[in-house]
């Protein structure tokens, strides 16, 4: 089984928006509802990705403010 | 029927607009709550209309596109996001969507209002009264892009210049210029905001429209609600769209509305303007010589977009609408809910008939009106317009 990871961001629309960069860019991210944890606050939003992903996706959104997403294994 | 009132609602629309609300209406949920496929193909019909308009009008970041209900509603959440301003100035040409909300925000707050002087056509004097307005201190200034009793477009880009030289914010009605003139935000600097609505030259349903926020203030959110986003809070999120977009979206008319942009982007812009232009000046070449109408003509064509204002010096601006209405022909008569431009342009005891043809209507449709004008003005000899 494939390793996954999640980025975390505050809306539904902020996770498309980073889905459809993230996909410009090869990267398949597929948008979820991750559940809450201490970490994770009701009505965040996740995109759930391959973690040998995950350089060229932070590559691929380096240009976007750093309020917009996060790792949910970085706290 | 021929349909000359596109300035209003473009009635006839590319069939896709149609076919893309039926297939929303059974196909997406409401959008930015939850992941099922319903809800997520809702969410992809938001982004991607989104996503278009900013690239239609040059934005970088779709999430600046916000969903309102019309040019109305865009307006006001735009309009009372500038309540702190002390001193508006409007052009003489607003429509009430702009006057009435302004002025009930200066008799609110006590601010200071100037309507700027100006005449139809001409863009000095409204250029001379804005430095005159900077220099006694207005700090929002709003512009209708394009009058929509005349059809008069207005000085955009030199008042851009020089309110982006004084840093103030400048909203734009593009009621009547969006999906008719280019309009590239990223050229326009002194832009705050940009207010327009979805079912005029868009080709969108009505029930739509958008807001481009573009200043880096937060806007004031006029519908406090849910979001689907920061669900704790009890104030409204920070993030666009959200903090502008409370309550379930008008997915099905979002969906038609990204058809109509699709028809706007495919036709272009200057093809549909000058498609619009070419109908009017068909139109106004027979008016011209109907005794006792009077065309309101810029004298500078490329001043002037698809609209044409007219009145008769025998028939109320009603009667004549209404006479033709009788005839299955549709104009706008009266003040199209411009006071100030009719008085600005010196026609408030007359009124006006305006035509707007859209994409659809044809020169011979054109010429049938006139001669329809001519007969109702007791010219039976003008029918060979026909």
């Amino acid at each position: 089984m494939k390793q996954t990871r999640m980025m975390l961001c505050r809306s539904q629309s902020e996770a498309l928006l980073l889905s459809h960069r993230l996909s410009a860019c090869g990267v398949d991210a597929i948008p979820v509802r991750p559940p809450r944890t201490r970490n994770v606050r009701a009505c965040t939003w996740g995109l759930k990705l391959e973690a040998r992903e995950s350089g060229r996706a932070e590559d691929c959104l380096s240009d976007l403010p750093p309020e917009l997403w996060r790792w949910e294994d970085e706290g | 029927m021929i349909y000359l009132d596109n300035a209003a609602t473009t009635l006839k629309k590319p069939p896709a607009v149609a076919a893309a609300m039926r297939w929303a209406m059974g196909h997406a949920a409401g959008a930015g709550r939850s992941a099922h496929p319903p809800a997520m193909t809702g969410a992809e019909i938001l982004y991607d209309t989104r996503a278009l308009a900013a690239q239609l009008f040059g934005l970088d970041d779709p999430r600046r596109v916000i969903f309102t209900h019309n040019a109305t509603h865009a307006l006001c959440l735009a309009l009372y996001s500038m309540q702190a301003r002390r001193h508006f100035a409007l052009s003489p040409f607003e429509h009430n969507a702009v006057l009435r909300p302004v002025v009930d925000i200066v008799r609110r707050g006590h601010k200071r209002l100037t309507i700027l002087q100006g005449a139809l056509w001409d863009d000095a004097r409204l250029l001379a009264s804005a430095r005159q307005a900077l220099e006694r201190g207005a700090d929002c200034f709003v512009l209708c892009h394009v009058s929509n009793v005349f059809g008069y477009i207005q000085p955009l880009e030199a008042l851009d210049r020089l309110l982006a030289e004084a840093g103030v914010p400048l909203i734009l009605d593009a009621s009547q210029s969006a999906g008719v003139l280019p309009l590239d935000v990223s050229q326009l600097p002194s832009l705050a905001a940009v207010c327009m609505p979805g079912h005029k030259g868009l080709y969108g349903p009505p029930g739509t429209g958008l807001l481009l926020w573009l200043s880096d203030d937060a806007p004031h959110p006029l519908l406090p609600g849910g979001t689907g986003s920061d669900s704790e809070r009890t104030d409204m999120p920070a993030l666009l769209p959200d903090r502008l977009e409370s309550g379930t979206h008008n997915v099905a008319g979002i969906a038609g509305l990204f058809e109509g942009m699709k028809f706007v982007q495919r036709v272009g812009v200057y093809e549909l303007l000058r498609h619009e232009r070419a109908l009017c000046g068909v139109a106004a070449e027979a008016l011209r010589d109907i005794p006792g109408i009077v065309p309101l003509l810029s004298p500078q064509p490329h001043r002037q977009s698809g609209v044409l204002s007219f009145f008769s010096r025998q028939l109320p601006a009603e009667t004549v609408a209404q006479r033709l209405a009788e005839q299955g022909i549709c104009v706008r008569a009266g003040l199209h809910c411009a006071p100030l431009a009719h008085t600005t342009a010196g026609t408030a005891r007359t009124g006006t008939v305006r035509i707007s043809p859209g994409w659809f209507q044809t020169e011979r449709q054109m010429r049938r009106f006139a001669g329809r004008i001519a007969r109702i003005s007791g010219k039976e000899s003008m029918q060979n317009l026909e």
